[in-house]
């Protein structure tokens, strides 16, 4: 095993999935789509499928394509394959859009097969990911926890797909397929294998995994998380066959559906319940923006539970199931995205720009690749217009809900262009990074007292001399006996290190040990490095050295 | 191997660290390091990123489970060569 590399087409997948998502919020926004038109308008269609094929689906491949291998720990990323697959997508999503727009008559009729058709190529360019992804997984077995969510959800990806490619075909070719039930039973067995199945078991497996890796909380999620996981992949599954069974005229008994329903819902409620528990057993107190952020997102999911509850029992009217879906789409699955977004791609961009320099110079922190001072403001906007537009949608007040849409395009335009500046922009203390002296302190800042000047270094009058000098020059390697004087130092004393070149990694591991320092050319490119015993011990992590 | 055989390996618990911190510590004592014997690295997950770039510099080492994290031992690249 060799460990996991940097997925190389995954960037280009996100940089495609957030210009559809900024695509399909512009032409929500700049009218023709829900909630101004109908939600079964053909217009209302185009705009949906940008955000579930363009945005959400592309997204969460290229999030696969790196998370897969990492979660089954099989070191295999997707090579030129994961390419093809997006490529295939891209052309497909776009024939798609010309068959929508040919429902809608902006487009003579002889493109009307493009919707099939391009259905057929975004299948095709699922399929290869999905194969992909799926040998990886099956390598992997046991699956680890989040993997199993991530399987299931990629089993209905498939199923989602399939049901919109007939569905397809019965919009544009209808003598084919005389199907009068598909916008109703059709639809609802296509939405809630694409909605539930695919993005939501996807969004779940995912979210934690990355949400306990950032906020150092337990990955392993005990009985709870297995209940989580029976309730909503079982439930799921049997809602939807039996749903299935009944619109093929089979006598399914509704309460049977209903169970089966409730049962997925107590699922959801679970993993809410569990996410609940997993922050507050988190390690690293301080929320970064992209795990504070995902509560918000977190939230519109329990808000799309209780509104959907709420319209099984009391019946649902075409606004209400549009502001379930747009707090559904946007608030929950987008807003989990885009957050997570935020600390993926520094992450990932600063893996591929310094993984191969780590250890030999001193590189910025993933922190410092973002500024979330600056970007903080843009997330709070962007969940505060979904909120505020699903409660316009739901109230029909259509012009203040333009308002809101324009708030969430002009937030997403803005992490966009936080995004753009992490690949394309400069580190925030690229430059101080570059002292030395930074090295231990950027993460663990330095005690004032530690930072050696000079009337400390006259004061620390205890100093061993180790010279290496002659070792280094003889093509040696002066580490162990660096590290036994170390050792050997009595309480308070300090070191003298001659060397022929500044051992700047050196600073680092002694910083961990507690010792500040101070260094200074001494002529003929030797360096004296004087290590004093200082207060940073305590606050750094502990390195148990030799046996003393 | 040669080397002194006085100083056994040095351990660093990277543990509470939130990523890629570990990581980057890591490789900051592996370079340091030199031709030392061979550091022990501790951490919560199984570091597969810092794997690969062990792998890429051909550091060889050894992952193992342990009870509370995994342990990481490498050696250093080259000794047999110096």
């Amino acid at each position: 095993m060799m460990g996991a590399a940097v997925s190389r087409w995954t960037m280009l997948h996100f940089g495609a999935a957030l210009t559809f998502f900024l695509l399909a919020q512009l032409a929500l926004v700049v009218g023709g789509a829900f909630p101004v038109i109908s939600l079964s308008a053909p217009m209302t269609l185009a705009v949906v499928h940008l955000l579930t094929i363009g945005w959400l689906t592309i997204l969460m491949l290229g999030a696969l394509h790196q998370f897969i291998p990492v979660i089954t720990a099989q070191g295999r990323v997707a090579g030129t394959s994961a390419l093809v697959s997006l490529i295939f997508m891209l052309v497909g999503l776009g024939a798609m859009e010309a068959g929508f727009l040919t429902l809608d008559g902006r487009l003579p009729t002889d493109v009307l097969t493009a919707l099939p058709i391009g259905g057929t190529l975004v299948l095709v360019g699922v399929a290869i990911a999905v194969t992909t992804l799926s040998q990886t997984l099956w390598q992997a077995r046991p699956l680890p926890f989040s993997a199993r969510f991530v399987a299931a959800g990629l089993v209905f990806l498939v199923v989602a797909l399939g049901m919109g490619i007939v569905l397809g075909l019965v919009f544009s070719v209808p003598k084919w397929i005389p199907w009068t039930g598909a916008f109703t039973d059709g639809l609802r067995l296509h939405l809630l294998a694409g909605l539930i199945g695919w993005f939501t078991l996807i969004a779940i497996g995912v979210s934690y995994r990355l949400l306990s890796m950032f906020t150092l909380a337990p990955e392993e999620r005990g009985p709870l998380g297995t209940a989580v996981f029976i309730l909503v992949t079982g439930g799921l599954a049997v809602t939807w066959l039996l749903d299935v069974a009944a619109v093929l005229g089979a006598p399914v008994p509704r309460a049977l559906v209903a169970v089966a329903a409730a049962a997925m819902g107590l699922g959801f409620v679970l993993y809410l319940v569990d996410i609940a528990r997993l922050y507050r057993a988190r390690r690293r107190r301080k929320l970064e923006l992209n795990t504070g952020m995902a509560i918000p997102a977190l939230a519109a999911f329990a808000l799309s539970i209780l509104l959907a509850v709420y319209l099984c029992v009391q019946g649902s009217t075409e606004s209400a199931i549009g502001a379930l879906g747009y707090l559904f789409l946007f608030g929950w699955l987008s807003g989990l995205g885009l957050s997570q977004l935020y600390k993926v791609v520094p992450f990932l961009t600063w893996l591929e720009r310094y993984g191969s320099v780590l250890g030999k110079q001193v590189v910025p922190r993933v922190q410092d690749l973002v500024d979330e001072h600056r970007d903080r403001p843009w997330f709070i906007l962007y969940f505060g217009s979904v909120l505020a537009g699903a409660c316009f949608i739901l109230l029909e007040w259509r012009a203040l809900w333009l308002i809101a849409g324009l708030g969430h395009l002009v937030a997403t335009l803005m992490i966009v262009r936080a995004l753009w500046l992490v690949r394309h922009g400069m580190p925030r203390h690229a430059v101080k990074a570059a002292s030395p002296f930074d090295l231990s302190a950027l993460r663990h800042p330095i005690p004032s007292d530690a930072i050696i000047t000079e009337d400390k270094v006259m004061a620390t009058t205890d100093l061993s001399t180790l010279d290496v000098r002659d070792i280094l020059k003889a093509g040696g390697e002066p580490f162990s006996q660096i590290m036994q004087a170390v050792d050997a130092l009595t309480p308070g004393q300090g070191l003298r290190l001659l060397a022929t070149f500044k051992p700047v990694p050196l600073f680092g591991v002694l910083a961990q040990r507690g010792f500040g320092h101070t260094e200074r050319e001494i002529g003929g490119g030797d360096w004296e490095v004087i290590f004093t015993p200082g207060q940073s011990a305590s606050a750094a992590p502990v390195v148990a050295g030799a046996k003393q | 191997m040669s080397g002194t055989g006085l100083h056994s390996s040095p351990q660093l618990d990277l543990r509470g660290l939130d990523p890629p911190e570990p990581m980057r510590r890591a490789l900051e004592a592996v370079e340091a390091l030199g031709l030392a014997e061979a550091v022990e690295i501790i951490t919560d997950r199984e570091p597969l990123l810092l794997h690969h770039e062990l792998a890429r510099r051909e550091h060889p080492y050894l992952c193992e489970k342990e009870p509370d994290g995994f342990r990481t031992t490498v050696r250093c690249r080259g000794k047999d060569a110096s």
